[in-house]
């Protein structure tokens, strides 16, 4: 019975052991470590060039690329391979790449729950930069996308998306959130694409709808790049010169961005047109109780492409075709709105503010918090105004650290250097208020931190345990 | 004992697998009533028995034969006398699954569907009176519908009929491919042409996976590719005009051994379908882009990466759960003949 039992544990432990670290070289393959990689793997890979196409379907997978100053790991497809990332494990982390020239698209999620795609630098990858589908609880953060030919940016039929400080520049479509609920789109720097910012709900999905979108805090400028996309497609037959335009979803909150010099419209609200409407029967197809709120609208509209000045008689800072119930916005006195007369928000309230996924549980008003489970906790750390309290703790191997969100924010724990994510071993879910979270510290060491939507705040990064013998 | 065996089963099991993947999927739960054994032992003669038919002349196995993986290898189906249909006969592999049925999804349910067929003129052509009678008149069938709803006062009727067919095509589960034991984690499971294959399906270059969906390869949607053709599709049973061309995404599971393709069934092989794509589908033959899905767009692939493409489908073969072909049936008919073909 022993050596049975000794013979199990050997083959155990032949296989790729959980949480292994692998370094992959300038000319080594990062192919061939996925291959041996097991759940909990995290692939370290050192600046050079890597002509590959990858697969990662084991669970639980980080791609971090080793950056040092201007260098970091590249995936080239050279123009003659088709998709730089194919992901389908759960969770799936990438940071620290840069992906470029790809046939279809740099780097795609297929039925991933929980996306960490964080300093990627896409370039030329295709029609698509990052590609999120049927996915849930991701996070797309400091990433640069360029000359992509559809949306540089797309998450696509999923539920939960924080889309945050990238910068996306010189494509089609900046950034597509398409029959998708829950997603906050917050603090990217989106400009000289065709079209800035899309809100969408397309026909011929099997998720049939995109409601509470939050767009906030954006500089959309300039995006008057003639479109080079399909002209058969959606996207590709957009006429140039549109900061942010919701098409179809529904309550949509766009609020205090920095929307300038877009040559057609500024902001726009339209229905999906009939004739791809009229494909899904099963389809809404018009834009209801969208609320533009406080955006800084300057200098949109100057020279409107033909199809916009057709429709709408003229470019301008805001745009609204007429159509769906509950849609509002409150204009500043100095901004041209175009088309049909919109109600401002105060005169007619939308239904129900449309908060974000991360943030309408939250701020739910005077709910009783829960107590915290803080049992067998060596240290508790609370999350509160934007900190960590204390910021650092120490513990022994072996003891636990609770973390507890006082906040009225979504907060996370998640293992970091600086700003950079890394997501083992700390990954918290989204902490909603009165929520905690809890880790065993096996291993000695200092163990840094921080908080995936707010690593922008110095406050909310840079925090440690330390653990000692 | 029961330990050591259970040792033996974790050593070979840790060697041969590695864990599930990311494609590893649940299936959704099944749609409709879970099939009883009785009902779907009873299902089984019914679908092989040419006495559901008028003439005596067609059972469903006809179209949908088990030896051409519940297709008929044929461009469209021979109805009532041989004469043609319009369309291809679709597999029933996996159709417990489906939200609806037929190529132009007008079936709710399994149960709906199977009164489509029988009814219909140029098919079974069966009178529903004088179909019962003939079943009342077989003790094996009373006996058997007795069995199946031992609860019912009545239970020889239309109704049930469905529900028994219903019950044995919801037993045609195909769910152990290569490609399935490759989702499971086992090494090997899948050749390197394959792999490759299967990255192509999931690549944005291609875009299969879009519609032909994990795990089940296909989606509860009317898409148009633009196969030419004269049939209206979905625009036929909504008269939406828009909606003209439109049909339902069939499952790939077991694609393979369905050969030929489409609704009108005139591609003739998997290279012509790939072939088909590969041009943008119907835009390549004269088909108006605004009958034609945003995802189906021409692309660039190798030869060889298209003869992965098709390898991979290949490995989505498995009719493990093939049932019995009964050696008779109730009424003495003859069975279907696999000889016939085309």
């Amino acid at each position: 019975m022993n050596r049975m039992l000794l013979l199990a544990l050997t083959a155990a432990l032949a296989t790729p052991a959980a949480g292994q670290h692998v370094r992959v070289r300038s000319g080594e393959s990062i192919a061939a470590a996925l291959e041996q990689a097991g759940p909990g793997a995290v692939i370290e890979v050192e600046p050079g060039l890597y002509h590959e196409a990858l697969v990662v379907d084991t669970p639980n997978v980080t791609l971090r690329g080793i950056v040092r100053g201007p260098e970091r790991p590249v995936l080239d497809g050279r123009g003659t391979l088709n998709d730089g990332v194919i992901a389908s494990g759960s969770p799936f982390t990438m940071t620290g790449f840069a992906v470029r020239h790809y046939k279809g698209n740099g780097v795609s999620t297929q039925g991933v729950d929980g996306v960490f795609l964080t300093d990627l630098v896409i370039d030329d990858t295709g029609l698509y930069g990052v590609y999120p589908v049927q996915s849930r609880n991701i996070t797309v953060t400091h990433c640069t996308a360029t000359r992509i030919r559809d949306a540089a940016i797309y998450v696509g039929e999923s539920e939960g998306a924080l889309v945050a400080m990238n910068w996306v520049h010189h494509n089609v479509a900046g950034i597509e959130i398409e029959n998708t609920n829950d997603a906050e789109v917050r603090d990217n720097l989106v400009h000289d694409n065709t079209a800035g910012i899309l809100v969408f709900v397309l026909p011929g999905k099997v998720l049939k709808e995109g409601r509470r979108t939050r767009v906030h805090r954006n500089w959309v400028v300039r995006n008057n790049t003639p479109n080079f996309g399909d002209p058969e497609s959606i996207v590709g037959s957009l006429p140039h010169g549109i900061g942010i335009l919701l098409m179809g979803a529904d309550d949509s909150v766009v609020e205090n961005n920095q929307v300038r010099e877009n040559a057609s419209l500024g902001i726009a609200v339209t229905r999906l047109a009939e004739q791809h409407a009229k494909k899904d029967p099963s389809l809404e197809p018009i834009t209801d109780a969208a609320r533009i709120v406080a955006n800084h609208l300057d200098a949109n509209g100057t020279a409107p492409h033909p199809t916009i000045e057709k429709g709408y008689g003229a470019g301008g800072d805001f745009g609204w075709d007429g159509t769906g119930r509950g849609n509002c916005a409150d204009l500043a006195d100095g901004a041209r709105p175009v088309g049909a007369p919109i109600p401002g928000c105060l005169e007619a309230p939308a239904p129900a503010p449309a908060l974000s996924h991360i943030e309408h549980e939250a701020l739910s008003p005077a709910q009783p918090l829960p107590a915290p489970d803080l049992a067998g906790a060596a240290a508790v750390v609370h999350i509160r105004g934007m900190r960590f309290e204390p910021r650092h703790v120490s513990v022994k191997a072996g003891e636990t650290v609770v973390w507890v969100n006082d906040d009225n924010l979504v907060h996370t724990v998640t293992s970091g250097a600086g700003t950079l994510p890394s997501h083992t071993p700390l990954a918290s879910p989204f902490l909603t208020r009165g929520q905690s979270f809890r880790h065993t510290f096996g291993e000695a060491g200092r163990y840094e931190y921080l908080c995936l939507p707010h690593l922008d705040q110095a406050t909310m990064r840079g925090a440690s345990v330390t653990v000692a013998e | 004992v029961l330990r050591r065996r259970l040792l033996c089963v974790a050593l070979a099991g840790s060697l041969l697998l590695g864990g599930a993947t990311g494609l590893d999927r649940p299936f959704p739960p099944l749609r409709g009533e879970a099939p009883t054994p009785a009902r779907a032992a009873l299902g089984r003669l019914l679908f092989f028995d040419p006495v559901l038919s008028e003439d005596g002349s067609l059972s469903c196995a006809h179209c949908h034969r088990p030896d051409r993986a519940f297709s008929d290898g044929r461009q469209t189906a021979r109805g009532r006398g041989g004469r043609p249909l319009a369309r291809n006969v679709p597999t029933l592999w996996n159709v417990a699954w489906k939200e609806r049925l037929m190529w132009d999804r007008r079936a709710g349910s399994l149960e709906e569907q199977a009164l489509i067929p029988l009814l219909a003129p140029d098919e079974l052509a069966a009178d529903p009176e004088r179909l019962l009678a003939r079943l009342a008149a077989l003790p094996e069938y009373r006996a058997g519908f007795a069995r199946a709803f031992p609860d019912e006062r009545a239970p020889l009727s239309l109704a049930n009929l469905t529900r028994a067919l219903a019950a044995f095509e919801r037993t045609l589960v195909s769910r152990d491919s290569r490609y399935d034991r490759h989702a499971r984690g086992e090494k090997a499971a899948l050749t390197p042409a394959e792999r490759r294959g299967l990255a192509l399906f999931r690549s944005l270059n291609t875009r299969c996976f879009e519609c032909h969906r994990l795990p089940t390869f296909d989606a509860p949607l009317a898409l148009g590719i633009g196969v030419p053709s004269p049939d209206p599709g979905l625009a036929g049973v909504t008269g939406e005009p828009a909606q003209r061309g439109l049909f339902a995404v069939p499952t790939l599971r077991n694609v393979a051994l369905t050969a030929p393709y489409m609704h009108d069934g005139s591609l003739p092989t998997l290279a012509a379908v790939v072939d088909f794509y590969r041009q943008g589908g119907g835009r390549a033959r004269g088909v108006a882009a605004d009958r034609i899905d945003g995802q189906v767009r021409a692309f660039s692939i190798s030869d060889a990466e298209a003869a992965d493409l098709i390898a991979f489908l290949r490995a989505l073969d498995d009719e493990s759960a093939s049932p019995r072909v009964p050696g008779r049936v109730p009424s003495g008919l003859p069975l279907f003949r696999t000889e016939t073909t085309p």
